[in-house]
């Protein structure tokens, strides 16, 4: 409720109210003298007034001046206004209904939802209009879209659609909503009556500008706010696993948009169906993090977390991609195990990837002899460390498909390699062909060629572009393994894959070379893991260059599946590392999801979810190559409405929404009835 | 006798008292003021000091026509005749020596009412009359202790009460500054106005008038100069009651 002055400058007049005060100070006197005989009794007369007429000359006094200022205040016009609605709706022959169908409105209060609440509002309005009165529906849960393509004066339709109305996952888009309906106006002046709870932090503040050219085109935008209040709402803002290389746990920060502290059950689930429940106290209006330990062994995939919460179900559970988690994601194949720790490869490997023996996360290697390679799948590891294996070749095609099914592997140099057993049998798989070992200085010499600081543009060595990268300088070797010709397109004519020398020695002699082959990558270590040609296992950069390494070929992803998030309401795009394939987009309940797809070498992929939840696109009945978490917009959960949409509206327009009562008259009035009484006051005044 | 004439023979005396009277008359400013004596005299025409002047002479003559030894007590007043004190003394001397006072005598200063009966007191030898001339334009409190002391003293108590209709009741015609001949402030007065209010004043006072003299046994004649004169002296020398309702009725 404000008030305003019309015309603030009569206020000046008010000045005048000096003169009665003035004229009360002068108390004119008679100029006239008369010698009176009895003035003893005068005294004694103005002795009995005297107290009378001071209350009297006060009052007097008073009335006058606020007689005066009332005047002037009439004259400045003074205006009462506050917000509020035409006398009838629909007294402008059209109306269009915005009703609010997104998350938040699926809050329930003690008859229902806000949307069914909403919807009652909204019916009953249409049975109010008068006859002939042409209206539109439009609804803005997720994107804005009308109901009605033109205004029309047959509200059945409309009535049908609202009775049959379902809430939806998606956000508010008022922007949209308001823009639909200036669209259904034509430019025509009209009622837009917004059903809505103005949840989020932002919904109205980004209508602004729509608010405005709906006002300007003439559009009266009545809001019809439908508000649990206090508002309730508890939601998972994130989920996220691990913080390091293999985490160990996944961190949860979980909000509070009610008034009041609570304490709340979060339950993860994992996707092999387990869940773990823990418990979060959340202060009102605040948020909570909260750090839930997952299994040492878990599946990859996309897994949840969820808060218990009556108020607003729909945005419960928040979706989240789990990699694999476990010991055996990691297989090291020792070939050679030495006869000493010192002399064995796998020594070295195994507290490299996990420190603490595998108590407090870290990768527990699963060592096996060559043999082992028979069991190696991709549903189960993701790295294979082969360490001086002397022949690989019986299980070339497995490591093959291991490595086009998006898993890594690791070559590392020794004695047993020979150019027989590895260059023809895993041509398409070695990155370089390998001679024979080469010495860079003489073994029995101390020492040896350092290498090169790495490049720390390259993914594999972001991690130490800050710091870290000094101490690979400190890894020298005496000897490596010597590489035949090759370039950046391969060895081998067949060969479409990326070949690169991530690394080198001191003088040029190449450390680390990586070929990509379909989805995953085969790095070859032209040194040793152990002490037998070099000092790598002893420098410190060792540790975590061997967890980045596992990093690098995989450790993130789940099952090599490319992994994307969306949110629901929104286009989400990914893009897959090949092309020409028949892909199927399947949804949370299991029917299959519209998409459209560029094909190239690689495949673009968007589409739009409906619903929260794992998506997974997939070849065939082959297992997923893409998974998808899609959740609630984070800002539907904030049902909190910091500005109503009355406000914004009356701040574009106060006239079209305002109720106002001039005070003028009133204040003249006043100001006459004052005049009176101190003149009725005045004649009783004795002296 | 009897035995000498062998008759009876009544004899009757009359032996007249003799009343000591003492006329005090207050000459005060304020009596200069008014405007409704009838009797026309040089400077004083139609003001209460004019009429309580002829009302003073008239007791005189009465008095000493009757015998009496009149004496006469001037509070203020200006000219030879102010402050005088005439002991009482019977015979037409007497009354030409008054009357002579009373001719040189013009109102002026303030009487001061208590002290001049404070003075009386001493002078009275014995039970006598004294008869008060004035418009008691001066706070009972101050003048009413000294009236009940002679009273104490078994003297007779007079009043005659000089009072202007038009004064009483503010008959003017415009708001002016009113002031008191014998000085002190002048107050603005609208007389339409304030007259109601005055004649509250006027009738508490009369009534608190009335109540002290009644206590200390003296005799109220209210003394309009608007009325003949036999209109106040006649309850005097009649001796009916003094203080007529209707003349407070007609204020």
């Amino acid at each position: 409720m404000n008030l305003g002055l019309i015309a603030p400058l009569a206020l000046a007049l008010g000045a005048l109210a000096i003169g009665p005060i003035l004229a009360h100070l002068a108390q004119q006197r008679p100029s006239e003298r008369v010698p009176f005989g009895a003035m003893m009794l005068l005294r004694r007369m103005v002795k009995r007034l005297e107290k009378r007429r001071r209350l009297k000359d006060r009052a007097l006094l008073a009335l006058r001046v606020l007689a005066l200022l009332l005047a002037v205040l009439a004259a400045a016009q003074p205006q009462l206004s506050w917000p509020g609605d035409p006398a009838t709706i629909g007294g402008l022959g059209r109306v269009v209904l915005i009703v609010d169908d997104s998350l938040s409105m699926s809050q329930r209060d003690a008859g229902g939802t806000l949307l069914t609440r909403a919807r009652d509002q909204a019916l009953a309005t249409l049975d109010q209009l008068p006859p002939g009165t042409l209206c539109g529906l439009v609804l803005i849960g997720g994107e804005a879209r009308q109901l009605t393509p033109t205004l029309t004066a047959e509200t059945g339709p409309i009535r049908d659609a609202l009775v049959n109305l379902q809430p939806s996952y998606g956000r508010t888009d008022l922007e949209g909503g308001l823009r639909e309906a200036r669209a259904l106006l034509t430019g025509e002046r009209g009622e837009v009556l917004v059903y809505t709870d103005e949840a989020g932090p932002t919904t109205i503040s980004e209508a602004q500008g729509e608010l405005a050219r709906l006002v300007e085109r003439g559009g009266v935008v009545l809001p019809r706010p439908t508000r649990n209040d206090p508002p309730a709402n508890l939601t998972v803002l994130d989920a996220r696993y691990g913080d390091g290389l293999e985490g160990g746990s996944v961190s949860l920060r979980v909000a509070n948009y009610g008034a009041e502290d609570v304490e709340a059950a979060v339950t993860v689930g994992l996707p092999d169906g387990s869940e773990i429940t823990a418990f979060v106290e959340l202060p009102a209006g605040g948020e909570a993090e909260e750090r839930v330990t997952v299994p040492p062994t878990v599946p990859g995939g996309v897994a949840w977390a969820r808060v218990i919460d009556p108020a607003l179900e729909a945005d419960n559970t928040r979706f989240f991609h789990l990699p694999r988690v476990g010991a055996s994601r990691v297989m090291v194949v020792d070939g050679d195990p030495g006869s000493t720790p010192v002399r064995s490869e796998v020594y070295f490997l195994e507290r490299a990837l996990a420190p603490w023996g595998g108590a407090r996360g870290g990768v527990l290697p699963q060592v096996v002899a060559p043999s082992g390679l028979a069991a190696l799948s991709t549903e189960e590891h993701q790295v294979v460390f082969l360490a001086n294996v002397a022949d690989p070749s019986p299980w070339a095609g497995q490591l093959l498909d291991f490595v086009r099914g998006g898993g890594g592997v690791i070559f590392s140099a020794g004695d047993n390699l020979t150019a027989e057993r590895y260059n023809e049998p895993l041509r398409a798989l070695m990155p370089a062909p390998i001679e024979r070992p080469r010495d860079l200085i003489d073994l029995t010499a101390s020492g040896g060629v350092p290498l090169d600081l790495p490049d720390a543009s390259l993914e594999l060595f972001e991690a130490f572009a800050e710091e870290g990268r000094q101490a690979f300088r400190r890894v020298t070797t005496r000897r490596v393994m010597g590489l035949g010709a090759f370039n950046e397109t391969g060895w081998t004519e067949t060969s479409q894959d990326g070949v690169r020398v991530l690394m080198r020695f001191e003088g040029g002699a190449p450390a680390l070379v990586e070929r990509r082959i379909g989805r995953g990558r085969v790095l070859l270590w032209t040194s040793t893991f152990d002490l037998g040609w070099g000092s790598a296992p002893l420098q410190a950069v060792f540790l975590p260059f061997t967890q980045r390494l596992v990093a690098y070929l995989g450790g993130e992803s789940a099952g090599g599946a490319v992994r994307a998030e969306g949110v629901v309401g929104e286009v989400t795009s990914l893009r897959l590392p090949f092309g020409g394939l028949t892909l199927r987009l399947t949804g949370p309940d299991g029917a299959d999801v519209p998409m459209e797809t560029v094909q190239g070498e690689q495949t673009e992929l968007s589409f739009l979810p409906r619903l929260p939840g794992p998506y997974s696109v997939q070849v065939g009945d082959e297992p997923p190559v893409a998974l998808i978490a899609v959740n609630t917009p984070a800002e539907e959960s904030d049902v909190r409405a910091p500005q109503p949409l009355t406000a914004a509206a009356a701040a574009i327009d106060p006239a079209l929404t305002e109720r106002r009562l001039r005070l003028g008259p009133w204040a003249l009035g006043l100001a006459i009835t004052f005049l009176l009484a101190q003149s009725l006051l005045a004649r009783r005044e004795a002296t | 006798m009897l035995a000498r004439s062998d008759r009876l023979v009544v004899r009757r005396y009359e032996v007249e008292t003799e009343l000591q009277c003492v006329l005090v008359l207050d000459a005060s400013g304020d009596l200069s003021t008014g405007q409704g004596s009838p009797y026309a005299m040089p400077e004083l025409e139609g003001t209460k000091f004019g009429y309580s002047l002829v009302l003073t002479a008239t007791l005189a003559y009465y008095l000493i026509k009757q015998q009496e030894p009149v004496g006469l007590l001037v509070l203020g007043g200006s000219g030879p005749g102010a402050g005088v004190y005439l002991p009482a003394r019977g015979g037409g001397t007497q009354l030409a020596r008054i009357f002579a006072q009373l001719a040189t005598l013009r109102p002026g200063g303030v009487a001061r009412i208590g002290e001049g009966l404070n003075t009386l007191g001493p002078r009275l030898r014995r039970r006598g009359l004294v008869a008060l001339i004035s418009d008691l334009m001066e706070e009972p409190e101050g003048w009413m202790p000294s009236l009940a002391a002679l009273s104490r003293r078994r003297t007779d108590l007079a009043v005659f009460h000089v009072m202007d209709r038009r004064e009483l009741t503010l008959d003017y015609e415009r708001p002016a500054l009113y002031f008191s001949p014998e000085g002190g402030e002048a107050l603005p007065i609208d007389p339409a106005g304030a007259a109601p209010e005055l004649r509250a004043v006027l009738n508490a006072w009369l009534v608190e008038l009335r109540g002290g003299l009644a206590e200390h046994r003296g005799r109220y004649y209210p003394s309009w100069t608007d009325l003949p004169l036999h209109a106040a002296l006649a309850p005097m020398i009649t001796g009916r009651r003094a203080m007529p309702d209707r003349d407070l009725g007609a204020v």
